[in-house]
C-alpha cells in the first residue's frame, strides 16, 4: 500500500530524536500491514489488535512516562498510527490513516523549522494528498499522475488562508502547545567560561550563529566586526569566567556620539539556550526586553530557545566611562594564576620604563609577534597547572583562547585592568541580502584593556600572530573555509569558487528570510506587522475575530466565483422556465437537473393529473421557442410564453377533477 | 415535415414489429441508424433474431440484401471480390464480392481476422472498396449491420477502438418478453411471415427521408448539452477515452434520426439522453464494470 509507504517516509525522519523501540514498534505495524495486504494476513480478531495496543503503549509509557510533553506525545502518536495502519479495512479507514499521516508531518516542527526540512515535508504534502485524490476513484490500485495538477491548484488556492491564519492569528508566546522543548537539547554556542580549548570546537562547526541585517547604508569594515558576547572578568588561572560581580555593574545605555559611525541593524539568533545577545560593538540602543551592563554585555532574562529577532543600534567607538573601584579590582584580581620565575621575568621586561599601559600593551604584542608563536586549531594540552607559563614559553602554539587570556592574565600583573571579550570575529557579508552570516567558526575571544585616557581599549591579540605561522588544520583543506577562519589573508574569489561562494550567499539570504517571516514569527513581530498595517491599537482578540471572518469572507468569495464560473446564466426564456419550474417545486415536484422539460412534463402529469393540460402546453410551448429553432426567441414570443407561465397556478392541481386530458400525442416521445 | 414519409416511418414500424415481437425500440433505433446514414452494431447472443431484424429491413427499405458470415479463417477477398483472368475474353474481369450490396449484413464479426475486419472498414468509412490498386465505389445506400458475440466468448477477436467508432449506434437484442415469446413459440416460422412484406420505401423516399433528417433543427442549447455530454466523458476519470469528434457527430445525426422516426423536427434533450446509452461503444471505461451511460445522464445538466 502505497499510503503506508508514505507514512514510512514521514516518520523516518523521527529516527533522529525518538527511542528506537518507538520507531521500531511503528515499522513492525506498517510493515505487517503491507505485507498481509499480499498475503490475507490479517488479524480476524479484534483482541489481538487491543494486544498490540497495549503492548505499545506500555513500551512507550516505559521509555517515556506519561505522555505529556513533546517525545512522549510523538512516540504515542506513532504507535497510534501503527496501529491504525494495521486496522485498514475499507477507504475510510485509509483515509484516516493519510490525515493521520498529516499530523506525522507537522510533528516535525516541533523539532526542526529550517526550510531544508520544510521542502522535503512540502513535497510530502503534495504526495499524501495526491493519494487523498487517488482513493476518490473509482478504482483504487491504478494510479495516475493526472490529479497532479488539480492538487498543485488545491494547494496553491489554500496559500491565502494560510498566510491570513498563520500572519494574523493571535500568538501564543511561549511553548507550542503542550509539548515543552526537552531541556536536553544541545545547541551549539558559546559558553560562558573559556578554558584554554573550548572555543576550539566551536570553530569547526559550520553553522550559522547569527544572522546580522543591516538597515543603513553602512556596513562595518571587516576591522570592526566585532561582535560582543559576554565579558570575562574572573580567572582562577586557567579558566575564565563572568563571575559575580558583572550584573552590579549595570548602567543605562550611553548616548550616542553623532561624530562616530553608528550601525542600525537587525540580528536573527539562532537558538543557544544561552541569554546572552551579540551586537557589534558597542550598542548604545537595545531592544525592549533586553538588559545591558556596563561592560557593554547584553542579555536577556531568559535563555534564548528559539530564533530570536532583535533590533539594535551600534556605535563603533567606546565612551571612556570612569572605572568605579570594584570594577578595577575585579579586572585586576589574577585569582589563583600560578606564575613563574620566567613569567615574572617577562612581565618585568615589559614593564621596565612603560611610559602607559598602551606602551606595556604594545610590547606584549610585539613579544607574541618576534617570537615563534603560532596559530592553530589543534593545539597541545596544556596540562601543568601554570598554563598560562605553559603556553607563553613553551608550547606557543594556540588560538585566539590562548592568546587573549594569556595577553590578559600579562597585562593584569603589569598592573592594567584587563578582561576578556567572548563573541564573534568577521562574518561574511552577504550582498544579495544586505547580511552579515555570522557562523559559529568566527567564534573569537579578545581583551580590553583600561586605559585611564581612553577607557577600555580593545586589544586582539591573536591578531598579531604573523599570517604565515598560522598552520592550517586538517578539517580546513578548502581555502573557502580556511578564509573563514584565517582572520588575516585576503578575500579573493574567481570562477567556480566565486560561484560557490554566491551559492551560499543565496543559500543564506533565502534560510534568513525563512527564519524572519516563518520561524521568528512571534507576539510581538505580528503586533509589528498589525502596527505597519495601521492596525496597531487593535487588541489581539479583536485582530483573531478579523482574521476568522476575513478567512471565511475569502473562502465564501472564492467559492462563489469558481461557483459562479460554472454556471450558466440562465437567458430570459429560461429565467421564466424556471419560474414555472419553481411553482411546481412548491407543489413538492422539483426537476432535476438532467432531466429534460418533457420528461418533466411527463412526471407531473402523472403526479398531478389535473395540472396535466397546462403543463403539457407549458411545455410545448417551451420546447418550440427553445429547442424547434436555432437561436434565441423573439421578443413576442417571450411574452406570450411569460402570460402563460405567470397565468399557471400549480395549486390548482389538486382541486381539479381528473379529467382525460386530450395529450399532444403526436409530439411527445413515446414509452 | 413531409407527411408522406411520416407515415411511410409509421407504417415501416408498425410492419416490422408484426415480424419481431416485443421490440419497438430496437425497430426504431435500427430505422433511425439508416436514416441518419450510419452503421448499426449488434452485439447479442446467437438465436435472439439479430438476422431477421436485417432482413426484416432489407425488405422494408427495399434494398438489396447479402449476408457475410465472418469466420475465423475469412479472407478479405471473400469480402470485396476477387478479379480472375478470364480465357475466353483473354483479360480480367473482377467478380465483386457480397459487400457490393445495399445492405450488408456481416455476421458475427468478431470472429474473423483483423485483416478481413479492416477490409470491412474501409467499406463503411469510405463507401468504396479498393481492389488491385483500384477503387470501386459501393452501391447507394450502403450500410452495413454487423453483429458480435460478446466478447467474452470463446474464438473471437476483440474489436479494435478504431472500428467501433464507425458505428453509429450499437444495440443488443436481448430475450423476447414473456409475451413476444409466447407469440414466437405459437408462430414457430418467421419466414413466412417476412415474404409476407412488401417494401415502405423505394429509394428515393429513403433519400427525401434521409435529407428530412439532415434538415432537424438542433437549437444551440441542445448543442450546449450535446458539448457538455462530449466534454464530460473526455475529463471525466472514470473514462480511459471520451467521445471522439466524429463519434460526437454520429450521436448528433443519430438523436436527429431518432426525432425524425418520433415525428419532430428538432431534437429534445430526451432524444439525446435516449441515444446516449446506444452509443457507448465510442467510450472506454477505467473500471469495465462502470456503467457509463448512467454517469453521463447523471452528471451532466441540461443547460
Amino acid at each position: 500500500m502505497l499510503a503506508i509507504g508514505f507514512l514510512i517516509l514521514a516518520v523516518l525522519p523521527h529516527i533522529n530524536h525518538l527511542r528506537f523501540e518507538v520507531i521500531a514498534i511503528f515499522l513492525a505495524l506498517a510493515l505487517w500491514r503491507m505485507l498481509a495486504t499480499r498475503r490475507n494476513g490479517l488479524p480476524r480478531n479484534r483482541w489481538i489488535i487491543y494486544l498490540f495496543a497495549i503492548v505499545g503503549f506500555s513500551v512507550s509509557a516505559w521509555l517515556y512516562g506519561a505522555p505529556i510533553g513533546r517525545d512522549p506525545g510523538v512516540a504515542f502518536l506513532l504507535v497510534l498510527v501503527g496501529l491504525k495502519c494495521v486496522e485498514i479495512n475499507t477507504v475510510r479507514d485509509i483515509r484516516i490513516v493519510l490525515l493521520l499521516g498529516y499530523f506525522v508531518i507537522i510533528t516535525h516542527f516541533l523539532y526542526a523549522d529550517g526550510i531544508s526540512w520544510a521542502v522535503p515535508l512540502l513535497g510530502l504534502v503534495v504526495a499524501l494528498t495526491w493519494l487523498m485524490a487517488q482513493i476518490e476513484h473509482a478504482d483504487p490500485g491504478r494510479y495516475s499522475f493526472s490529479d497532479l495538477k488539480l492538487i498543485g491548484k488545491m494547494l496553491i488556492q489554500a496559500v491565502p488562508f494560510v498566510f491570513i491564519l498563520f500572519y494574523l492569528f493571535p500568538r501564543l508566546s511561549g511553548s507550542v502547545f503542550l509539548f515543552e522543548t526537552d531541556a536536553d537539547t544541545a545547541v551549539t554556542g558559546l559558553s560562558d567560561k573559556l578554558n584554554m580549548g573550548t572555543i576550539s570546537n566551536l570553530i569547526q562547526s559550520r553553522e550559522v550563529a547569527f544572522t546580522a541585517t543591516f538597515l543603513g547604508q553602512q556596513i562595518p569594515p571587516p576591522s570592526e566586526r566585532y561582535w560582543r558576547g559576554g565579558v570575562l572578568w574572573v580567572t582562577d588561572g586557567r579558566q575564565w569566567t563572568r563571575g559575580r560581580f558583572a550584573p552590579f555593574l549595570r548602567a543605562s545605555p550611553t548616548v550616542a556620539d553623532l561624530q562616530n559611525q553608528i550601525y542600525r541593524y537587525e540580528i536573527e539568533l539562532e537558538p543557544t539556550n544561552q541569554n546572552w545577545l551579540y551586537s557589534l560593538d558597542y550598542p548604545i540602543s537595545i531592544p525592549g526586553d533586553a538588559q545591558l551592563d556596563a561592560d557593554h554585555h547584553l542579555y536577556l532574562s531568559r535563555p534564548i530557545e528559539r530564533p530570536f529577532r532583535y533590533e539594535i543600534v551600534s556605535n563603533n567607538t567606546s565612551i571612556k566611562e570612569p572605572l568605579s573601584d570594584i570594577a578595577r579590582w575585579q579586572s585586576l584580581n589574577l585569582g589563583g594564576t600560578v606564575f613563574t620565575p620566567r613569567l615574572d621575568g617577562l612581565i618585568e621586561e615589559i614593564t621596565r620604563d612603560a611610559k602607559s599601559p598602551r606602551d606595556i600593551a604594545r610590547r606584549m604584542l610585539k613579544h607574541f609577534n618576534q617570537n615563534e608563536f603560532s596559530y592553530t586549531l589543534q593545539p597541545p594540552l596544556l596540562e601543568s597547572n601554570a598554563p598560562v607559563d605553559e603556553f607563553l614559553f613553551e608550547s606557543r602554539r594556540g588560538f585566539c583562547g590562548h592568546y587573549a587570556s594569556s595577553f590578559a592574565t600579562i597585562m593584569r600583573s603589569a598592573g592594567i585592568p584587563a578582561r576578556i571579550v567572548v563573541g564573534y570575529l568577521g562574518g561574511e557579508y552577504n550582498p544579495r541580502s544586505n547580511q552579515i552570516v555570522v557562523r559559529q567558526s568566527d567564534a573569537h575571544a579578545w581583551t580590553e584593556i583600561w586605559d585611564s585616557e581612553a577607557g577600555w581599549t580593545r586589544v586582539d591579540p591573536t591578531a598579531v600572530i604573523a599570517p604565515e605561522r598560522i598552520e592550517y588544520p586538517i578539517d580546513f583543506d578548502t581555502s573557502l573555509n580556511a578564509d573563514r577562519v584565517v582572520l588575516f589573508s585576503a578575500r579573493d574569489f574567481q570562477g567556480l569558487r566565486r560561484l560557490g561562494i554566491e551559492l551560499v550567499w543565496l543559500k543564506d539570504a533565502i534560510k534568513a528570510k525563512w527564519n524572519r517571516w516563518f520561524v521568528a514569527f512571534d507576539g510581538s513581530r505580528q503586533r509589528q506587522l498589525l502596527r505597519s498595517m495601521g492596525l496597531g491599537q487593535l487588541d489581539a482578540k479583536l485582530v483573531s475575530i478579523g482574521a476568522f471572518i476575513s478567512a471565511l469572507g475569502l473562502l465564501s468569495l472564492f467559492s462563489f466565483i469558481l461557483f459562479r464560473r460554472d454556471q450558466v446564466h440562465p437567458d430570459p426564456l429560461d429565467r421564466i422556465y424556471l419560474g414555472f419550474c419553481g411553482k411546481l417545486k412548491r407543489r413538492g415536484l422539483t426537476r432535476r437537473n438532467n432531466e429534460g422539460p418533457l420528461d418533466f412534463a411527463h412526471r407531473v402529469s402523472a403526479r398531478l393529473p389535473g395540472l396535466q393540460r397546462e403543463v403539457l402546453l407549458i411545455t410545448q410551448e417551451y420546447i418550440a421557442l427553445r429547442y424547434a429553432i436555432v437561436g434565441d426567441p423573439g421578443k413576442e414570443e417571450l411574452n406570450r410564453f411569460r402570460k402563460l407561465v405567470r397565468r399557471f397556478r400549480a395549486s390548482r392541481g389538486h382541486k381539479t377533477a381528473f379529467k382525460q386530458a386530450e395529450a399532444p400525442a403526436s409530439n411527445i416521445v413515446e414509452e | 415535415m413531409n407527411n408522406e414519409i411520416q407515415s411511410a416511418i409509421d407504417a415501416l414500424i408498425a410492419q416490422a414489429s408484426q415480424v419481431i415481437l416485443g421490440k419497438d425500440r430496437v425497430i426504431r433505433l435500427a430505422i433511425s441508424t439508416l436514416l441518419a446514414n450510419g452503421h448499426l452494431l449488434i452485439t447479442d447472443k446467437p438465436g435472439v433474431g439479430k438476422t431477421t431484424l436485417a432482413n426484416v429491413l432489407a425488405r422494408l427499405f427495399g434494398l438489396n440484401f447479402k449476408r457475410i458470415q465472418f469466420t475465423s479463417d475469412l479472407l478479405p477477398a471473400d469480402i470485396t471480390g476477387v478479379t480472375i483472368f478470364d480465357q475466353e475474353t483473354a483479360a480480367f474481369t473482377f467478380h465483386p464480392g457480397p459487400i457490393f450490396t445495399q445492405l450488408v449484413l456481416a455476421d458475427e464479426i468478431n470472429r474473423a481476422t483483423p485483416k478481413c475486419q479492416s477490409a470491412l472498414l474501409e467499406a463503411m468509412e469510405e463507401r468504396q472498396v479498393t481492389i488491385d490498386r483500384k477503387t470501386r465505389p459501393l452501391p447507394r445506400p450502403f450500410f452495413v449491420i454487423a453483429t458480435r458475440n460478446p466478447t467474452e466468448q470463446t474464438g473471437t477477436f476483440s474489436l479494435p477502438d478504431s472500428q467501433l467508432d464507425r458505428f453509429m449506434l450499437g444495440i443488443s437484442l436481448g430475450y423476447p418478453d414473456r409475451e413476444a415469446e409466447r407469440n414466437m413459440l405459437k408462430n414457430p416460422d418467421p419466414r413466412q411471415k417476412l415474404s409476407s412484406l412488401r417494401p415502405v420505401f423505394s429509394s428515393e423516399s429513403l433519400a427525401l427521408a434521409q435529407t428530412s433528417v439532415a434538415q432537424v433543427t438542433v437549437s444551440n442549447k441542445l448543442l450546449d448539452y450535446l458539448q457538455a455530454i462530449i466534454a464530460y466523458t473526455r475529463h471525466d476519470p472514470a473514462f480511459r477515452s471520451g467521445y471522439s469528434p466524429r463519434a460526437g457527430m454520429s450521436l448528433l445525426e443519430a438523436t436527429k434520426a431518432w426525432a425524425v422516426v418520433h415525428g419532430r423536427n428538432h431534437v429534445l434533450p430526451e432524444d439525446l439522453q435516449t441515444i446516449i446509452p446506444y452509443s457507448v461503444h465510442h467510450l472506454s471505461a477505467r473500471e469495465p464494470s462502470t456503467k457509463l451511460e448512467s454517469l453521463i445522464l447523471e452528471n451532466v445538466s441540461i443547460p
